[in-house]
C-alpha cells in the first residue's frame, strides 16, 4: 500500500515537473526576429527518419564517436530492459505470463543489464574527471558536475539492486518468509531438507548448519520441485549477485537478522522513485528532449535567415554537455588566444539557456556571450555533430535576436548608436588577454604621418561612393583624425565600421600607409570600447533598480 | 598530386553545391584533396583582434605542416586571410611568441617559408592559382570535352587575393589576367568589365545589409549594361553574396546568373551536374 | 608545389609612374621580358594633359606657340636638358607612341598637329599642352581665330569641390562672347563628392539623364559646354558622346585638382595594356639591393611579407623624385635611393632655393637629379656610364625643371622610349 502511495506521488511530481517544463517551452520558446518584438510561433518541421534513427540508434553519437556510443547504447539499453522488464513487471507480466523474475534467463539478463548500466555510468564519471583535469588547464570550472547527479542516483540503484539481491540469496529470513507464504512447510514436513538443499544449491546462509544427509538431500530436492522451482532457478545466473552473496557470506548472517534486506530494498525503491522524480529537473531530462530535437528538421542556410531565430526549450534541454561540439568548433582558436569560454558551444548554450530564464542577469556574461557568439562563422559543424541533434546554428541566430530583442546589440549597432559624447569618453578599456604588446599601426606615427591628405583613399573607397550621404569620414578623414591624435573618435567611424576591407585605398596609397589595415585596427577598438560601453550601461540600469 | 583542402567555414553549410563542384572537379583531375581538421582562416575576426586572425590562420598552416601538405582553397577571403596570417607572424615578433607556444602545446610547428627553406611551409593556393600554376593551362585545355558557347561572361575578381598585393602576390591587382585565362578555355567570352575588381559587398551584408545590396545592385546593372549573361566567381563569399535571395531577385532582373568557376569547368570537363550538386 | 620567390627578365623598371609605364609599354612592344615594380596610385594625380614643351624660356611671360621652336631654344641654350639627348622627331613618335598605346587600351588621346593646344583649366587659365584625352579634344578648338564670337556654357556640379563653373567663368569672359555658369545637381548627393566617386556616378544611364535634363534649357544659348573631368572612369569617350547626342551639345571636359578622373583613366589603360602584353607588374613591391655580377643585375624585391630575388639584364629607374622617393633630400644632401647614383645638385643647402620663393627661373633644387649620358645612362662622378644596361628616365632627370617649363609628360615619354630603345639596340648588338 504504501508502495503504491509513494509510487503515485513520485508520479505526481513527475507529471508536475514535466508540465513545469512544457509551460517553459511555451513560456520560452520564441521567434526573435531583427527590430521586431519577440512572437511566438508553432513551427515543427517533422522529420521522421532523424527521429527514428537518432533517437533509437544514436547514430549521430555513432558518428561523433565511436566508444562513447557504445557506453551510451549499454546504459541506455540496459536502463530501458531494466525499466520495462524489472522495474515495470507488475505491468509487463500480465503481459507475459511466462515472465518469472527468479529463474535463470531472467536473472542473467538483469544482471547483465544491471552491469551495463553500471559500467557505462563509472566510464561516464572517469571522462567527467579525465575532462576536469583537462579543462584544470584551460580554467574551465563550470559545469562539471551539474549532471553527476543522475549518474550518482542511477549508481546507487545499479548497486542497491544487486546488493538487495546477494542479501535475498542468502538470508534466511526472506527464506522463511516465503516457505511460509508459498508452502506452509513445517519441520515435520521437511523444512530442514528443504533449508539444507538451499544451504547447498542456493547459497542460503543459515544461522545454525544442518547436519546433511543424502537422503534428506532426495527430500530437499523433491520439495524443491514442488514448491519454488517454479520459479526460483539456482542463483547462479545472476552472476554478479551471487558473486556477491558469496562475498558477504560471513557476516550474512548477522546482516539477515537485522533485515538488511529490507533496508535495501526500501533503498532501491527509493532510488528509483527519486530518479523519476528527479527527470524532469536534472540534465536526464534529455531523454525527452533528445527524441524531439532529433525530429526537428535541422536549418538550412536558406530558412535560417527566413525563419529567424526560434529558441525553444527542448534545445536548450537536450544538451547533455558532452563537449563534441567544442572539438571541432571553427572559432576555437579564438578560445586560445582570447580565453572566452562563451566561444564553445557547449559553454555557449548553457549560457543562452540562462540567458532564456534570467534575461541579462549578468552584464558581463551577457557580454561574452555576445562576444563569443559574434565569433561564431555559423559553420555548422557543431550542430552536424551534436548526438542529441540539436540545431545549434539556429540557437545561435536565436540567441542573437533574443539578446538584441533584450537591449544587447552587437558591437556595430551599440557603437552606430552611441553618442560622440559618451563614445570618447575615457573608459578603461580592458586588455585583451594575449593580445601583443607592441603597439599597433594606429599608435604609431611613423605609420600614418606620411599622408599627405590626397584623398585617393577616399576616391577608390566603395563604401564612399555607395554609402555618400550616410558615410560620415572618408579614409583620408580618419587618417587627418590620428595626425590629430583622436584615434578613439576614429574608432567609432561609420567609415571604420563599415569597411568592406576590399583594400582598394591601401593598394593605391601613394605613400604606401596601410589604410585598410589601420581602418581594421580601430575597428577592433571600437569592438572593446563599444561592449565596455554596453557592460557599464546595463550594470547602471541594474543598479538604478 | 595531394593537397591539404581548405574549404573554410561556409561551404559546408551555406555553399555545398560550389564545395561538391569543387571536390568533383579535383577528382576529376586525379588530384586528391586530403580533409584536415582546420579551424576558421581568422578572416571573421581580423576587425575584432588581430591575434586570433593570426593565430587562427598560422595553426592551420601548421596543420598541413604538420602532414606535410600545401594547402588550396577555393575561398578567396580564406586565402587572403592565411597570407595576412603569415605576414603578421613575421611582422609581429611580440604575437610571434606567443602564437609559438600555444601550437607547441598541441605539438604544432610552423615556420614562414623565409626563414628555413629546409623545413616545409606550406604553400598557399586558391583554386585559380592552382589550377593554373599546379594543373596547368595546357593539360586543362586537353581535358576540356565540353566547352561551352562563346556568351558574354563578367568576372567577380574577389578582393581579398587581389590586394594588397604585396601581401598575397596573387594576380595582377588592377588588371588580373589568371581568372581571364582560366576563364576563356572554357568556351565562355570574358569582357573588359570596369567593375571587374571592385568589392562585391559581401563583408558587411550582415552590419549594413542596405549597402551591401546597394554595391551588387550596381555592380550587376552595369554587369548587364555591358552585355553579360554570367557573373563568374571564384570566391565563397561573392557566390554567397550573389546567391542570397535578394540577389537572385536583382539578377533575375537583369537577366543574369552568377555561376561559379569549378561549375564551369566542370561542365566543361564533363563531369554531370548531379554530381556537382547543381 | 613551389612558391615563386625567383623571378628573371630582360629588363626591369623600376616605379610605375608616366616614365615608368612608358617603358615597360615600350620594352613590351620590342618584345622584352619585363618586369615593372612600384606604385601605380601616383598616376592619379597627373592631370591626364601631356605636355611638350610649354613655356620656353623660363622667363617669358607667354606660352610656346610651337613647341618645335621653343626646343631648339632650349637645346642650345641647355644642352644638358633630358631634351638635349633627343631631337623633335623622336619626341613626336614618342608622343604618337603612347597615344597608340593607349588608344588600344581603349583611351582615345588628341595629339596636336604640331603646336601646343590651349587647354582651358578649373582655374580658368589656358595652359599649353600637346597631347589632351579626346574628352577635352573640343575645349582645344575653342580659343582659335573665331574666339570672340563663340559662347561657352560652363557646367559644375553640386557636391564637387575644387571646380567653380564661376571661377572658370569669370576667367574667360574677356576671350569669348559669351560665358554661362551653370551648376548642376545629381540626385542623392546632398553632400561633397570626391572626383572619381562622381565619375562613376556617371557610367549610371539615370545620372546621365538627370545631367542633360538640366543642361538641355541651355543647349540653344550656347555653342559649346565645358564640364569637369567626371565623364566616367571607363569609357569616358562614349559617355561624353551620349550627353552630346542628349543635350545637343558639344561637350568637353575641363581638367581638375589631383587626385584626377583622367589621371585614374590613364592609370587603368596603362595597366590594362601592359597585362595584355604580358608585362609582370610587382604592384607597391619595393626594390632595394642592387647587385651587378658583370653581366646581369640582381635586385631584391621587397613585398609586405617575403623578399623576391629579381634578375634582370637591364634596370630602367623611373622611380621620380621626392614625392616618388626615387631622390631623398638628407639635411646636407640629395641622393638617389636605390643605386646610390651621383646626385648632380648644388653644393649647399643653402643653395637648393633662392630668396625669391615665385621666381620665374626656379629654383636650383628644381634641377637637382641624375645626369645621363645622351643613352639615358646614368654618369658616375668621372662622367662615365655607371653600368653598361642601367638607364634613368623621367622627372628624376637632372636639368629638368619641368614643372616650370610644362614638359613633364614630354620628357617622361620620350626618355622611357629612347633608353629602351637604347637597350634593346645594344642588347641585340651583343646578344647572339
Amino acid at each position: 500500500m504504501i508502495f503504491r502511495i509513494l509510487l503515485y506521488g513520485v508520479l505526481v511530481i513527475f507529471l508536475i515537473g514535466l508540465v513545469y517544463r512544457f509551460r517553459s517551452i511555451a513560456r520560452k520558446s520564441r521567434f526573435f526576429e531583427r527590430d521586431k518584438e519577440p512572437w511566438a510561433k508553432k513551427i515543427f518541421n517533422f522529420t521522421a527518419t532523424g527521429f527514428l534513427f537518432n533517437t533509437l540508434f544514436q547514430i549521430k553519437l555513432f558518428k561523433a564517436g565511436k566508444l562513447r556510443w557504445l557506453v551510451h547504447g549499454l546504459v541506455i539499453s540496459g536502463f530501458s530492459y531494466l525499466l520495462v522488464v524489472h522495474a515495470l513487471d507488475d505491468v509487463t507480466s500480465m503481459m507475459f505470463s511466462w515472465y518469472q523474475p527468479g529463474i535463470g534467463p531472467f536473472r542473467f539478463l538483469r544482471n547483465l543489464a544491471g552491469v551495463g548500466v553500471g559500467l557505462g555510468c563509472i566510464l561516464f564519471l572517469v571522462r567527467r574527471m579525465n575532462r576536469a583535469r583537462n579543462i584544470r588547464e584551460t580554467g574551465d570550472k563550470g559545469g562539471l558536475f551539474k549532471g553527476t547527479v543522475s549518474i550518482f542516483l542511477i549508481l546507487s540503484l545499479v548497486g542497491s539492486g544487486f546488493l538487495l539481491e546477494a542479501l535475498r540469496i542468502i538470508s534466511e529470513p526472506r527464506f522463511d518468509e516465503m516457505v511460509e507464504e508459498y508452502s506452509g512447510l513445517d519441520e515435520a514436513g521437511g523444512l530442514n531438507e528443504l533449508r539444507a538443499y538451499w544451504a547447498r544449491n542456493y547459497h542460503l546462509v543459515l544461522k545454525e548448519a544442518i547436519p546433511f544427509a543424502s537422503a534428506d538431500f532426495e527430500t530437499g530436492k523433491a520439495l524443491n520441485q514442488e514448491y519454488c522451482l517454479d520459479c526460483h532457478e539456482r542463483p547462479d545466473p545472476a552472476f554478479v549477485s551471487s558473486f556477491l552473496a558469496g562475498g558477504i557470506t560471513p557476516i550474512g548472517n548477522w546482516l539477515a537478522r537485522f533485515r538488511v534486506d529490507l533496508f535495501l530494498y526500501w533503498f532501491h525503491y527509493g532510488a528509483g522513485l527519486l530518479l523519476l522524480a528527479f527527470l524532469p529537473f536534472s540534465r536526464m531530462f534529455h531523454l525527452v528532449a533528445v527524441p524531439v530535437t532529433s525530429a526537428w528538421k535541422k536549418s538550412t542556410h536558406v530558412n535560417l535567415k527566413k525563419q529567424m531565430g526560434l529558441l525553444e526549450i527542448f534545445s536548450l534541454t537536450a544538451c547533455t554537455n558532452c563537449g563534441f561540439c567544442s572539438q571541432v568548433c571553427a572559432v576555437y582558436p579564438n578560445f586560445q588566444i582570447t580565453g572566452n569560454r562563451e566561444i564553445l558551444p557547449h559553454v555557449k548554450i548553457d549560457v543562452v539557456k540562462t540567458m532564456a530564464g534570467k534575461g541579462l542577469w549578468d552584464a558581463r556574461a551577457v557580454a561574452r556571450l555576445r562576444s563569443g557568439n559574434d565569433d561564431c562563422t555559423r559553420c555548422g559543424r557543431c550542430g552536424d555533430i551534436c548526438p542529441s541533434g540539436i540545431d545549434l546554428v539556429r540557437l545561435w541566430t536565436a540567441a542573437d535576436h533574443l539578446m538584441e530583442s533584450l537591449g544587447f546589440p552587437d558591437n556595430c549597432t551599440q557603437a552606430l548608436g552611441t553618442s560622440f559624447d559618451i563614445w570618447t569618453q575615457p573608459f578603461p578599456l580592458p586588455q585583451v588577454p594575449g593580445t601583443g604588446s607592441s603597439p599597433g599601426l594606429a599608435d604609431r606615427v611613423a605609420a600614418f604621418e606620411h599622408c599627405v591628405q590626397c584623398t585617393i583613399c577616399t576616391n577608390a573607397c566603395p563604401v564612399v561612393a555607395h554609402d555618400l550621404n550616410q558615410n560620415d569620414l572618408g579614409p583620408h578623414q580618419i587618417m587627418n583624425l590620428l595626425r590629430l591624435g583622436r584615434k578613439q573618435m576614429a574608432a567609432g567611424s561609420r567609415m571604420v565600421w563599415h569597411c568592406l576591407t576590399c583594400y582598394a585605398c591601401q593598394e593605391l596609397c601613394p605613400q604606401g600607409i596601410r589604410v585598410a589595415d589601420i581602418l581594421l585596427e580601430l575597428r577592433a577598438q571600437g569592438h572593446r570600447t563599444a561592449e565596455q560601453i554596453k557592460v557599464s550601461q546595463l550594470t547602471n540600469q541594474g543598479s538604478d533598480k | 598530386m595531394r593537397v591539404a583542402y581548405f574549404p573554410g567555414c561556409k561551404i559546408d553549410f551555406v555553399l555545398g553545391d560550389y564545395g561538391s563542384a569543387v571536390e568533383t572537379v579535383m577528382a576529376q583531375l586525379g588530384v586528391s584533396l586530403v580533409r584536415l581538421p582546420f579551424s576558421c582562416c581568422g578572416n571573421p575576426s581580423r576587425g575584432k583582434n588581430l591575434e586570433v586572425s593570426v593565430f587562427s590562420a598560422i595553426k592551420n598552416l601548421a596543420l598541413a605542416a604538420k602532414y606535410g601538405l600545401d594547402i588550396m582553397t577555393p575561398c578567396k577571403c580564406c586565402f587572403g586571410q592565411l597570407k595576412q596570417g603569415v605576414y603578421w607572424y613575421e611582422t609581429r615578433k611580440d604575437l610571434r611568441d606567443n602564437i609559438n607556444r600555444i601550437l607547441a602545446q598541441e605539438g604544432l610547428f610552423y615556420t614562414p617559408p623565409s626563414r628555413d627553406p629546409g623545413s616545409h611551409s606550406p604553400v598557399i593556393r586558391h583554386l585559380l592559382s592552382f589550377l593554373l600554376h599546379d594543373i596547368g593551362i595546357t593539360r586543362l585545355k586537353e581535358k576540356i570535352i565540353r566547352p561551352w558557347e562563346p556568351v558574354k561572361t563578367a568576372l567577380q575578381q574577389g578582393c581579398h587575393a587581389l590586394r594588397p598585393y604585396g601581401v598575397t602576390g596573387f594576380d595582377n591587382p588592377f588588371a588580373p589576367k589568371m581568372f581571364k585565362a582560366l576563364v576563356e578555355i572554357t568556351g565562355l567570352r570574358v569582357i573588359d568589365w570596369s567593375k571587374e575588381t571592385s568589392c562585391c559587398g559581401n563583408p558587411i551584408a550582415e552590419d549594413h545589409k542596405e549597402l551591401s545590396l546597394k554595391i551588387l545592385r550596381h555592380k550587376v546593372e552595369d554587369a548587364a549594361r555591358e552585355g553579360a549573361a554570367y557573373i563568374c566567381t571564384a570566391c565563397t563569399h561573392c557566390q554567397i553574396q550573389y546567391q542570397g535571395a535578394e540577389a537572385l531577385h536583382i539578377l533575375a532582373k537583369n537577366k543574369i546568373s552568377a555561376v561559379s568557376y569549378p561549375f564551369i569547368l566542370g561542365t566543361c570537363l564533363g563531369i554531370p551536374l548531379g554530381k556537382m550538386g547543381g | 608545389m613551389t612558391e615563386y620567390r625567383k623571378m628573371d627578365c630582360d629588363l626591369l623598371v623600376i616605379g610605375a609612374g608616366m616614365a615608368g609605364m612608358v617603358a615597360a609599354a615600350r620594352a613590351a612592344s620590342l618584345g622584352i621580358r619585363t618586369i615593372l615594380a612600384g606604385n601605380s596610385g601616383s598616376l592619379i594625380f597627373v592631370s591626364g594633359m601631356m605636355d611638350y614643351l610649354g613655356v620656353y624660356p623660363m622667363e617669358a611671360r607667354k606660352s610656346v606657340a610651337d613647341p618645335a621652336l621653343g626646343l631648339a631654344g632650349l637645346r642650345a641654350a641647355e644642352p644638358d636638358h633630358p631634351y638635349g639627348s633627343v631631337d623633335h622627331e623622336q619626341i613626336l613618335q614618342g608622343f604618337d607612341f603612347v597615344k597608340k598605346v593607349l588608344g588600344k587600351a581603349g583611351l582615345a588621346y588628341h595629339l596636336s598637329g604640331g603646336r601646343n593646344l590651349s587647354v582651358l583649366t578649373a582655374m580658368g587659365t589656358l595652359k599649353p599642352s600637346f597631347m589632351v584625352p579626346k574628352t577635352m579634344e573640343k575645349g582645344t578648338r575653342l580659343f582659335g581665330e573665331t574666339a570672340e564670337k563663340k559662347s561657352l556654357l560652363v557646367i559644375d556640379i553640386k557636391g564637387l569641390q575644387g571646380f567653380s563653373a564661376r571661377q572658370v567663368a569669370a576667367g574667360m569672359e574677356h576671350r569669348l562672347a559669351r560665358v554661362i555658369p551653370v551648376t548642376v545637381e545629381i540626385p542623392g548627393i546632398s553632400q561633397t563628392i570626391p572626383p572619381i566617386v562622381l565619375a562613376q556616378l556617371f557610367e549610371d544611364p539615370k545620372v546621365q539623364e538627370a545631367f542633360v535634363r538640366q543642361v538641355l534649357a541651355f543647349s540653344d544659348k550656347v555653342d559649346i559646354a565645358g564640364m569637369p573631368a567626371v565623364c566616367g572612369v571607363h569609357n569616358s569617350l562614349g559617355i561624353q558622346q551620349r550627353l552630346e547626342n542628349l543635350t545637343g551639345l558639344p561637350l568637353f571636359e575641363i581638367p581638375g585638382l589631383p587626385p584626377s578622373v583622367p589621371g585614374l583613366r590613364l592609370k587603368n589603360a596603362f595597366e590594362t595594356s601592359l597585362a595584355a602584353s604580358g608585362v609582370t607588374f610587382l604592384s607597391n613591391v619595393t626594390i632595394k639591393d642592387p647587385v651587378f655580377n658583370g653581366k646581369k643585375f640582381t635586385l631584391t624585391g621587397s613585398t609586405d611579407n617575403r623578399e623576391l630575388s629579381i634578375s634582370a639584364g637591364g634596370v630602367v629607374l623611373a622611380t621620380g623624385r621626392f614625392p616618388g622617393n626615387g631622390l631623398h633630400a638628407r639635411r646636407e644632401r640629395i641622393v638617389e635611393t636605390i643605386f646610390h647614383l651621383n646626385v648632380h645638385q648644388p653644393v649647399t643647402r643653402s643653395l637648393w632655393h633662392g630668396t625669391d620663393f615665385l621666381t620665374r627661373q626656379g629654383h636650383l633644387v628644381n634641377r637637382a637629379g641624375i645626369e645621363t649620358d645622351k643613352d639615358f645612362r646614368p654618369l658616375n662622378k668621372r662622367g662615365a656610364p655607371v653600368f653598361d644596361h642601367l638607364y634613368a628616365v623621367g622627372s628624376i632627370l637632372a636639368h629638368n625643371d619641368w614643372i616650370r617649363l610644362k614638359s613633364g609628360a614630354g620628357v617622361c615619354l620620350v626618355s622611357a622610349c629612347a633608353a629602351v630603345d637604347r637597350f634593346h639596340k645594344r642588347r641585340s648588338k651583343a646578344g647572339p
